[in-house]
This record gives structure tokens, sequence and C-alpha cells, in this order.
């Protein structure tokens, strides 16, 4: 008897875990864990810090749009998502927002970190859920260009980003804005920046390691572009 | 006996909500409900038990709405590590290693083979043994001083 309710059991979980859309939506944690992170660090004063670094880079990656593509920007619309959860393990990095086809999203659209800093991009629509694979997903590469002299590069995705076939002879350096040059991607949006370089005799390439300018742990919000 | 396995599955599920929340360590996520549900597996006598906590894990760690291959993979992998573990000849703990390093070794083959080459692979695998036995002593104790 007790057996043939705990089979029973395992197979209606079973059956809503594989077969059915429902799912969990883990942002119900935030409290708590800010509420640890408060603790942990004294005060708001954490909440408060990262608020003003992200409107900071934001900021910084506004700047950098407007140098790169002129005042002339054309108007993109925009939609303030929630994050819902994140992918468990390892080999992917996505997110689940609260938006889907009912708002009118789409694959392929781009998701920001405020409005000009690239996060990822659709890769999953629901009726009103959707999934983004983020930049710091493994399967993600990008065209990027960097700097003022827009040197041309290859965004490999991952737990560390990289930037690989930059030619060898053009001047990079450390704190040089890395953005999108991407054709599925609207052009300019800041990525982050150049945070090492590694160059061996032997390569025809060399290599540079991208740091961004926000933590995706601590990332509660995503733009979704629309345009 | 009750009260161990309500124990059992409060922390399965502390766990598989830790790791939902990017729980990491340097950047790289161990696969904390995956070794806790087989170290849990060593303190139940039922199979179906076990089973009822791998699918427990598996829907606390699905992550947006429609068909997941990996949260498949963990689960059919749980299950049968759960099996698995009454035909190992060994001693408990030296069992548990030896699962936990299989667990997470195919559970990379099906989902990601390309990346076992990788560091991420390494370090994960590193964790989720420190962490298997953590848990394995945690529940150890557990069982013999309160229940």
């Amino acid at each position: 008897m007790k057996k043939g309710i705990l089979i029973g059991l395992i197979i209606v979980l079973t059956f809503i875990v594989f077969f059915t859309d429902f799912f969990i939506p883990k942002n119900f944690l935030d409290k708590p864990i800010n509420l640890l992170r408060s603790f942990l660090s004294q005060s708001d004063v954490y909440k408060e810090n990262l608020f003003l670094k992200q409107e900071i880079e934001d900021l910084r990656a506004q700047m950098q749009l407007i140098n790169i593509r002129g005042n002339g920007e054309e108007e993109r619309g925009k939609l303030i998502t929630k994050i819902f959860s994140a992918y468990p393990f390892n080999i992917k990095n996505t997110l689940t927002l609260n938006v889907g086809t009912k708002q009118g999203i789409k694959k392929g659209m781009t998701a920001t970190f405020g409005e000009n800093i690239l996060l990822g991009q659709i890769i999953d629509v629901f009726e009103d859920k959707s999934v983004i694979r983020t930049i710091f997903d493994p399967k993600w590469q990008l065209s990027v260009r960097i700097g003022q002299s827009e040197i041309d590069g290859l965004l490999i995705g991952g737990i560390e980003p990289k930037i690989t076939l930059l030619e060898k002879d053009k001047p990079l350096q450390v704190g040089d804005v890395v953005y999108s040059a991407s054709s599925d991607l609207p052009y300019g949006l800041k990525i982050g920046e150049i945070a090492g370089i590694k160059q061996s005799s032997g390569d025809v390439f060399k290599e540079a390691r991208l740091k961004t300018s926000y933590n995706i742990n601590d990332l509660k919000e995503a733009y979704v572009l629309i345009f | 006996m009750f009260k161990k396995k309500l124990i059992l599955f409060f922390i399965i599920i502390c766990f598989s909500f830790l790791q939902t929340v990017d729980f990491s360590i340097f950047g790289v996520k161990p696969n904390l409900a995956l070794v806790a549900v087989i170290a849990a597996a060593f303190f139940i006598s039922d199979i179906w038990e076990g089973v009822l906590l791998a699918v427990i894990a598996a829907l606390i760690l699905k992550f947006s709405p429609g068909f997941s291959k990996e949260i498949l993979i963990f689960f059919l992998i749980v299950a049968a590590a759960i099996i698995a573990k009454k035909y190992l000849p060994w001693r408990s703990m030296i069992n548990l290693i030896f699962l936990i390093i299989s667990a997470t070794l195919l559970f990379y083959v099906f989902s990601f083979p390309t990346s076992i080459i990788s560091g991420i692979f390494i370090q994960e695998l590193i964790y989720n043994i420190l962490i298997g036995i953590f848990i394995f002593i945690v529940f150890s104790f557990c069982v013999k001083r309160y229940i």
C-alpha cells in the first residue's frame, strides 16, 4: 500500500517535471539571499553600492554608444523584465525571464543589463516566459569590435569569456571597451572591457580576457530590446 | 525512522534550491543536488524512496518551462546511481566516491561531452567529491546522534 503511494507520487512528479510547463520560479529566494548579504555586509551598503555601480556602468556604456554611433541613434523599445531562475549546471549559462509571446517577445531578441550593456539573446520563448543565453554560455560566439580603433575579434563565451582572432599587429590595451558588431544584435552594445592580453610568438592571432561590468549572480532584472 | 526521512528530504530540498541560486566556488557550480541525493541514498533502504528524492531534486532544478534534456539526464543518472549503490562491493565511503565520480562523468558525457577536457569539469568533480563526503559525514553524525 505504502509502496503504491510512493510509486504513484513518483509518476505524478515525473509527469510534472518532464511533460508540463510547470517550474518553480526561484526569484522568491532573492529576499532571504539579500537579507543574508546585507547581514554579512553589516548594512544595505552592499545593495546601494551595487545599484550605483550598475547605474555608472550603464551611463558609461551609453557614452560609448554615442561615440560609436553618433547622436542619431534609432529609438529602441525596451521591456523591463524580472529574472525568474538561472540554469543550475556549469554546461550552459541561461536565465529565465518573466515575459513571453504575450508581451511580444520573439526568439533572437537582445537582452541587456541596464539599457546599453549586452547580457544575452532570447533563445526560447513560451507564453509568458522566455529563456536568454548569456555571454557566459560556452556555446555563445559573437563578432565584436574593440576600442576607438575598432579592432575586430570573436567573443567566445564561458565562465571567463575571451576574445579570440585578434590580429597581432593591432594596438590593443587593457581597459579597451568591447562592443557588439554582429548582424544579429544592435551595433555597439557594450559587452565589457579587456582585462588581459595573451600573445605567444608562434601564434598568428592574439587572445584577450574579457571583464564584464556586472556580476551575473547579482542580476534581478534585465531589459529586452524590441526593435 | 520517519524523522530520519524527513531530515533527508529537507536536506535534499535545501541543496537543490542552493544549486538554483547560482551558488558557485571560484565561478564553478558544484552539482549539489546530485551529490546530496547520492549521499542520502546510503541512508535509505527502499530504492523507491531514493527515486522520489531524485524526482524532487529534478523538480526544484527545473529552471524554465518546457522540456530540459539536462534535467532528464540528471534524473536518470541519479536514479541509476541509487540502484547501483546496492550492488557495489566496497565500504560505504569508497562506494560514495565511486558513484559521485561516475555520475558526474556520465552527466557531462551525455549533456556536453566536449567540456570533459575542460578545467571546469575537473573543478566540479573535485567539489562534488568533497561536498559528497561532507554531506555523508553530516548524515552519519545526525543518524547516530539524534535518530
